[in-house]
């Protein structure tokens, strides 16, 4: 044989080698399919981020959807000042951590402008504002920030962090500071959450570990962009009262007297709504998937905006940590200052009389003397139930929360997700998926 | 560990000595429904997106070994096979930023003859058997998934980067034909089907999707992969004491 005829057979060979595989690779399907797809129609309880997003997905796989919204706002509690006016909302930035999750995906895919996130805080201890460089010469504030690490990693017994911090011998002169950093940002605070719990979120946790700084303007943007054919779904102003499955039809009845028929059904409202029994079902839930949805912890809170004339803090400087009851405060250059108060520190608010606004602000101006008089603008929402958080004994209550009942009710949110990113946006994203998947499963 | 060491070193050198070493180029069809729902459940999350992530198919891959004839005048012969394969998502749009596959890695001893040597010898074979053959294997191999988003090696837990070897038992049945000489090479062209019980991408899912997602499998069962093979098999000038032509062989 030839140089030239070798050549040309090993070129057809390979080919034909190639072929074969290639062709069946491209034969297979990259959509979604079952054997029997789902073909029935979806009622969504709730525009938050977990309805819409399941929304979405199911609209674009041909199922008809209805989305029940209670208030005139889709969004849910990713607005944290829905009732705000539209310039000190949009003034809010929110954090987004997750260079990994599908949040962050859409982010990307609709070019939303995001910053990457860098801590520059004052922490105020021994009744001084010191900046990180100079809290980290204290003996005492290296001692805490070594114990908030270890938390990650804790194995011990089922105790809550404000234990685990006094077992440790923390001073208690850091206990805002301390709070700050390991209960406040999951809505709570550190004598409620399991220390347990933390270090399992922290183990179980794939999302990233980026944070990136987007603005409400751009995040409410995108997921108008992204949600587009969700958002023509939702129904406003429709709470819905009652739920009843008992039939192969499933009735919803609004608080308006109102009636809606289909054959499945998301559930996505706040854990504390499910709490306080403001739907009745018919069969009622189980005992069992009461007390689990009992177990998993939700608190009240204020979330407070106000803006001042002019910045009283170091430019550049993102949050002031450690102040009495308001534990935290964000702040940026244009003057805004943004209070989230959760926990025993809300119930503290709650219990003291006067305006929560106006405790707050007076905790602002206990920083920074003046300050009360230079608010321009200000904005409270108060939350029944901020997000959820693993109280001690909280076990596997997640997941029962999530279990779907009798193939008719799916439960989505925050708080149904059962891999460490129940607290965040894209966790209540994540757990739409999982409930979605399940409905497209089941056959109509 | 040292003795090891010699033991498979001494064994290679025999094998070398008294076999036909083989380089073959593969190309596969994965086919694991459960795979492919990770990647059809990825496709699921991404509703406000045109683009496409395929599931992994198809995979390239190269091995290398020795033939080793166990007995002529029924045409039994033994192979001894390393494979490596590569697999990764295919891409339909660029803006995609996900990339994930695995990578596939394996041990095979194979046994080929013709159907017809069960019941009588043959006449006439060359000297790797009868033209046309059947071959039986066995094997163990390794996969390491892999999945990138943004061109960022993705963490799965505790923000530790995804590794995730595992093995696992596999079984293949093929067929082959020597096709023709140029030289001292002969070239074979063969397909096969392997079995695999079970498939363990461990945490995949997980790696592809950003999060632990309940509904799918952290294995896969009953997988199979369909090859397509060209494989050179050097044929030795200098016959050994194992290797010397027999009663049979062709002229």
């Amino acid at each position: 044989m030839n140089r030239r005829n070798f050549l040309r057979q090993s070129v057809w060979l390979a080919a034909g080698t190639c072929v074969i595989p290639a062709w069946l690779t491209a034969c297979k399907k990259s959509e979604w399919q079952t054997d029997n797809p789902f073909s029935g129609e979806v009622i969504i309880v709730g525009a938050g981020l977990a309805g819409l997003y399941a929304a979405e997905m199911l609209i674009k796989q041909g199922v008809s959807v209805k989305v029940l919204e209670a208030t005139d706002n889709w969004g849910g509690r990713m607005r944290s000042l829905p009732l705000a006016s539209e310039a000190a909302r949009m003034a809010q930035n929110r954090v987004v951590q997750g260079q990994f999750s599908v949040l962050y995906d859409l982010l990307q895919q609709t070019q939303t402008p995001l910053t990457p996130y860098t801590e520059n805080n004052l922490f105020y201890f021994n009744g001084a504002l010191n900046t990180e460089a100079e809290a980290n010469q204290n003996t005492f504030f290296q001692e805490m920030l070594q114990a908030v690490e270890s938390l990650n990693t804790f194995n011990g017994a089922d105790i809550t962090v404000q234990e685990y911090f006094d077992a440790l011998g923390i001073s208690s002169n850091l206990a805002a500071v301390s709070n700050v950093l390991t209960a406040q940002p999951l809505g709570t605070s550190y004598d409620r959450v399991s220390a347990l719990g933390i270090a399992k979120q922290h183990e179980q946790w794939s999302a990233g570990m980026n944070k990136y700084v987007v603005s409400n303007s751009n995040l409410e943007q995108a997921l108008e962009q992204a949600f587009a054919g969700a958002l023509n779904s939702v129904q406003y102003a429709t709470p819905v009262a009652g739920i009843d499955y008992t039939g192969n039809r499933i009735i919803l009845t609004d608080q308006l007297g109102g009636s809606h028929a289909c054959d499945r059904v998301l559930i996505t409202i706040p854990l504390h709504a499910l709490q306080a029994g403001s739907i009745a079902f018919a069969p009622a839930l189980n005992v069992t998937k009461l007390e689990y949805i009992n177990r998993i912890g939700i608190d009240m809170s204020y979330c407070a905006l106000f803006k001042l004339s002019a910045p009283m803090w170091p430019l550049g400087t993102r949050r002031i940590i450690g102040s009495d009851i308001v534990q935290s405060f964000e702040v940026n250059d244009e003057g805004w200052v943004y209070a989230e108060v959760s926990g025993a520190q809300a119930a503290q608010v709650a219990s003291i009389f006067g305006d929560p606004l106006t405790i707050i602000q007076n905790q602002f101006n206990q920083l920074f003397p003046g300050a009360i008089d230079q608010i321009t603008e200000s904005e409270l929402h108060q939350w029944a139930g901020n997000r959820s958080y693993d109280p001690p004994g909280v076990a596997n209550a997640r997941s029962v929360l999530a279990q779907s009942i009798s193939s008719k009710l799916y439960f989505a949110g925050e708080a149904t997700h059962t891999g460490g990113h129940h607290g965040t946006m894209h966790g209540a994203m994540e757990s739409a998926l999982r409930a979605v998947t399940e409905i497209l499963r089941t056959t109509a | 560990m040292k003795r090891l060491h010699i033991t498979v070193v001494l064994a290679m050198s025999l094998a070398q000595a008294i076999a036909q070493p083989i380089a073959q180029v593969e190309a596969g069809y994965w086919h694991f429904p459960s795979i492919d729902d990770i990647f059809r459940t990825y496709q699921l999350a991404h509703p406000w997106s045109n683009a496409e992530v395929a599931p992994i198919g198809m995979g390239i891959g190269l091995a290398a070994g020795w033939n080793q004839r166990l007995f002529a005048p029924r045409s039994l012969h033994a192979i001894g096979l390393v494979h490596y394969s590569h697999q990764t998502t295919s891409w339909k749009n660029n803006s995609v930023p996900l990339k994930a596959g695995f990578h596939h890695a394996g041990l095979e001893v194979l046994i080929r003859s013709h159907p017809r040597c069960v019941i009588q010898d043959v006449q006439n074979t060359g000297p790797l058997g009868t033209r046309w053959y059947v071959q039986l294997g066995a094997g163990y191999g390794w996969n390491l998934p892999f999945a990138r988003k943004y061109g960022e090696r993705v963490a799965v837990a505790n923000d530790e980067r995804y590794f995730s070897l595992s093995g696992q038992f596999n079984a293949s049945a093929g067929t082959g034909f020597h096709a023709f000489t140029i030289g001292s090479i002969i070239i074979t062209l063969e397909t096969t089907v392997t079995w695999f019980p079970r498939f363990a991408l461990d945490d995949f899912a997980t790696a592809v999707l950003g999060h632990n997602e309940p509904s799918l499998p952290e294995e896969t069962r009953n997988c199979l992969l369909l090859q397509g093979h060209i494989r050179l098999t050097h044929q030795k000038k200098t016959k050994n004491w194992w290797d010397a032509p027999r009663s049979g062989d062709k002229s």
